[in-house]
C-alpha cells in the first residue's frame, strides 16, 4: 500500500492551520503544520522528504511565504508548493510565478478545488519522477 | 443541500472557510456569515440544525448576534467557541467549546449535538 502522501502547512493563525491538518489528515495526508516562516524553514531543514507544501503568504511580514517556498524550491525532491493569500497582487504573483509555484490559492480556498489540483499535481510529480528513472 | 444546516459565524474569513471545510468534509451542510446582515439574512431564509460563533467576534456583538438568533430561529442550540477557558462564560448559548482545545473538540461537540446516535458516550449537557 503507498504511503501517505507527507505534508506541511505553513500558518501563523494556528486555528487555520491545525483546521485545515485535521481536513487534510482526513483526506489521506499526513500533516505537519509550522505557525511563522522561521519553524517551517527548520522542517523544512530536518524533516523527510516533503510531497506537499501549503503556506501563507502574509505571516511575520508581508510575502513572507515567498521565503518558504523558495526553500521548498532549493529540496532536493521538490514538493508541490501551494501558496495561499488573500492578498495576491500583481506583485506577489508575478513572484509566485518566478518560483514555479504549483497552485496560487486566493484565500480562502475552496477544499475540492484544492484537493482536486493536489492529486493531479501528485499524479504529475509521480509520473515525473517515474520517467527521469 | 444535503445535511444538517449550520450557520458558522466568524469575522475572520481564512477561518471561517476552513471551519466550512471541516463541517462540509464531515458531511454537514454549512452557511458561513462574516457580518451581523448576513446572519439575519440567513437565518430568515434557512431552517437552521445548529448556529456556531467564532472566537472572532467581540463580545458585544456575540450578545448581539444570540439575541438574533433566537429571535429569528427559536429553538436552534448556539454553540459559542470561546477564545480560551479563561474568557468569561456567557450566559445565554447552549454549548461551549474553547478555540485553544482544536478542531477535533468543535467537531465532536458538533457531532455529540447533531448526530448523537453516532457517539459511543453520551449527549453534551447543555451549559444553561
Amino acid at each position: 500500500m503507498p504511503s501517505k502522501p507527507a505534508m506541511l502547512i505553513v500558518d501563523d493563525e494556528s486555528n487555520v492551520a491545525r483546521t485545515l491538518k485535521m481536513v487534510f489528515e482526513r483526506e489521506g495526508f499526513e500533516v505537519e503544520t509550522a505557525f511563522s516562516c522561521a519553524d517551517a524553514l527548520k522542517l523544512l531543514d530536518k524533516k523527510p522528504p516533503l510531497d506537499v507544501l501549503i503556506t501563507d503568504l502574509n505571516m511575520e511580514r508581508e510575502d513572507i511565504g515567498l521565503e518558504v517556498a523558495r526553500a521548498a524550491q532549493q529540496l532536493k525532491k521538490r514538493p508541490v508548493i501551494v501558496i495561499c493569500t488573500g492578498y495576491a497582487n500583481p506583485n506577489n504573483a508575478q513572484e509566485a510565478l518566478d518560483l514555479r509555484v504549483d497552485y496560487l490559492a486566493t484565500k480562502p480556498a475552496d477544499l475540492n478545488e484544492l484537493l482536486a489540483a493536489l492529486r493531479r499535481l501528485l499524479a504529475l510529480r509521480a509520473a515525473q519522477r517515474g520517467a527521469a528513472q | 443541500m444535503q445535511g444538517e444546516k449550520i450557520l458558522v459565524v466568524s469575522y475572520d474569513r481564512a477561518l471561517l472557510r476552513t471551519r466550512m471545510m471541516l463541517l462540509c468534509s464531515s458531511g454537514y451542510a454549512v452557511l458561513m456569515a462574516d457580518n451581523i446582515a448576513a446572519v439575519r439574512e440567513t437565518c430568515r431564509k434557512t431552517a437552521l440544525n445548529l448556529a456556531i460563533i467564532g472566537h472572532s467576534i467581540p463580545r458585544q456583538d456575540q450578545a448581539e448576534l444570540v439575541g438574533m438568533v433566537r429571535q429569528e430561529c427559536p429553538g436552534v442550540p448556539i454553540l459559542l467557541i470561546l477564545k480560551s477557558e479563561l474568557e468569561d462564560r456567557p450566559v445565554d448559548v447552549e454549548y461551549i467549546v474553547n478555540a485553544q482545545d482544536g478542531p477535533g473538540v468543535l467537531l465532536n461537540m458538533v457531532n455529540s449535538i447533531l448526530r448523537p446516535q453516532e457517539r459511543v458516550s453520551s449527549t453534551p449537557e447543555p451549559v444553561i
